[in-house]
């Protein structure tokens, strides 16, 4: 029976992207997931948008890109891969020519998370 | 009584011979740029399904010169119009025309877009003309359907009190 290949203990794995981005006015610098509830709860913010979690908005900005995407820009960041589905959402949010969210870096975000092997 | 289409080449249609009728058709106007023209040809298949006529600028032939004046027409034919004004386009220009036409507006626009939240010019248009013009934004394009369904049959409320058919 093939046994499970663990990382050896005490050993930090990469977390995901901190992003600085651009938007209303100012710069963040959050992981997409704080950046995409931010954009949720601000001021100008509907209710249509305020009533969804980040959850839900992550998946509506990936369902509907068919809409506001060049179908060729689409199909190349649905080739892509990324950390999680908010950093998809967040990217493709940042595509769309009429979105005032702008990336402007991208930096590996580490959060230390120590890997421990149970026994 | 109803017109048929006619099919020109390259399957774009003849403007002389519009579907419907003045009452029935809806004119879908908006930005026909890759990204935005989807969004458009959803409202216009909403429109089809709640028994109006939508109308589609960019679905009829016309030489490039005429293109304005031609786009007129098809919306001075209108009585209602549906706006997709996420992005600045030339349905600005049909926009603030139809205050001649007296055509009844749907101006939808995308959340977080930009482009209202900063132009005072068309919030300011839009509240001039409160009575003819709605504004509505949306995150989501599907949201829109019961928004359109809704607004389509207020509209039929409208014209059956002023007496016309239908």
């Amino acid at each position: 029976m093939p046994s499970k290949r663990r990382p050896a203990r005490g050993v930090r794995l990469p977390c995901g992207i901190r992003y600085s981005v651009w938007y209303t006015g100012q710069v963040k610098k959050a992981p997409a997931r704080e950046i995409l509830a931010a954009i949720q709860k601000s001021g100008q913010a509907s209710g249509e948008l305020r009533s969804m979690s980040a959850t839900q908005y992550a998946r509506a900005l990936v369902d509907d890109a068919a809409y506001f995407l060049p179908r060729k820009l689409l199909a190349y960041f649905q080739q892509q891969e990324y950390p999680t589905e908010f950093d998809r959402a967040l990217e493709y949010l940042a595509a769309m020519p009429t979105s005032g969210v702008r990336i402007l870096v991208r930096e590996p975000h580490d959060d230390t998370e120590h890997v421990e092997n149970k026994r | 009584m109803r017109s048929a289409k006619r099919q020109k080449p390259r399957g774009r249609l003849d403007p002389s011979v519009l579907p419907g009728t003045h009452h029935t058709r809806v004119f879908i106007g908006g930005s026909y740029v890759e990204t935005e023209t989807p969004v458009l040809r959803y409202f216009a298949d909403v429109v089809k399904q709640n028994g109006y006529e939508p109308i589609v600028a960019d679905e009829y032939v016309m030489p490039p010169v005429a293109l304005h004046d031609i786009t007129m027409y098809l919306l001075h034919s209108c009585r209602l119009a549906i706006f997709e004004a996420s992005n600045p386009s030339g349905a600005l220009m049909e926009l603030e025309r139809t205050a001649d036409f007296g055509t009844h507006c749907l101006v939808l626009f995308r959340e977080q877009e930009g482009y209202w939240s900063q132009s005072a010019m068309l919030a300011s248009l839009v509240t001039q003309h409160a009575g003819r013009i709605l504004l509505c934004s949306y995150v989501r394009p599907k949201s829109m359907r019961p928004i359109i369904g809704k607004w389509l049959a207020t509209m039929k409320k409208e014209l059956r009190k002023a007496g016309y058919a239908k």
